[in-house]
């Protein structure tokens, strides 16, 4: 979810808009927890990340951007397919309650 | 612009313990967040994830590094204290132990955060929970006399003198492990000062 927010947003991809967009989405994240997130997807290569100027509405403090790597494209492209293919089947199970 | 100020206490606990990666990211976000209309519980709420997600996955990703400086840090402690301690305070004097513990604690703290820049707050903490667990938690729980005191003084019974000194010297190491933690922070890194490079 945070790699798609991260493609979703772009250029504009720093910690309070992917905040913003999970929460629009129906999941609520801790700010340290969506770091540490992607911390991991940078640590394997799926995220990049680089640091902006100092704002002032933000007190001075700078921003994190992200963005995806082809990587990390390909590893979402994939996730998509698995997860296309698991939910084509569970169309069949329609009116099953368990 | 919205001027809405974060708390300020949760905010100086950010900034001083929080994780040193991206800790000013971390504080203009919150910010950023806080004024758009979130309200202080959140940002109380936010700022204890903060802290407690950035110390454990600091000690975890740095494990060897923190055991080394725990290991150094105890080395100081056992070792240097007791010689600081006999070397200024040659007469039996409360104020002036407690002065010198709170020195002393300064400088082990300041001295083993800069070690440990830019993970420095880590080994700090962990050095002043196992000072005060092995210590003092240790002189009240192993021989049971002390919960059997406070079981009496609950009952009505006077308190004995023993326990007015175990909270005595609780208190001087409380300080001393307070003192140590406030010198370690003191070496936070300034905003724009990494010891990695940037990527884009």
């Amino acid at each position: 979810m945070v790699l798609l927010a991260v493609r979703r947003l772009g250029e504009n991809a720093y910690g309070v808009p992917i905040l913003r967009e999970l929460e629009e989405h129906g999941r609520r994240m801790a700010v340290a927890t969506v770091y540490a997130t992607l911390d991991r997807l940078e640590a394997k290569g799926l995220v990049t990340s680089w640091f902006g100027e100092p704002t002032s509405e933000r007190g001075g403090k700078a921003k994190r951007y992200f963005r995806l790597t082809a990587r990390g494209v390909r590893e979402a492209r994939a996730t998509q397919r698995v997860l296309t293919s698991l939910w084509a089947d569970f169309t069949n199970l329609k009116g099953e309650t368990t | 612009m919205n001027e809405r100020k974060p708390p300020g206490i949760a905010s100086w606990l950010l900034k001083r313990f929080g994780p040193s990666e991206q800790n000013q990211v971390l504080v203009g976000d919150l910010a950023e967040h806080y004024r758009s209309g979130r309200s202080r519980w959140w940002y109380w709420r936010e700022v204890m994830i903060a802290l407690s997600v950035g110390t454990l996955r600091e000690t975890w990703q740095n494990r060897m590094m923190i055991l080394l400086g725990l290991a150094v840090g105890w080395l100081m402690v056992k070792n240097l204290d007791p010689v600081i301690i006999r070397l200024f305070v040659p007469s039996p004097s409360v104020v002036r132990l407690i002065v010198a513990k709170v020195v002393i604690g300064f400088l082990f703290g300041f001295v083993l955060a800069l070690l440990h820049r830019p993970r420095h707050i880590a080994p700090v903490m962990l050095l002043g929970a196992s000072y005060i667990a092995s210590t003092d938690l240790y002189r009240l729980y192993s021989p049971g006399v002390y919960i059997a005191d406070a079981a009496r003084v609950a009952a009505g019974s006077r308190p004995p003198m023993h326990l007015y000194t175990w909270l005595l010297w609780t208190s001087v190491d409380l300080l001393f492990v307070a003192a140590m933690i406030w010198a370690g922070t003191l070496t936070v890194r300034k905003p724009g000062e990494r010891s990695e490079p940037l990527h884009r």
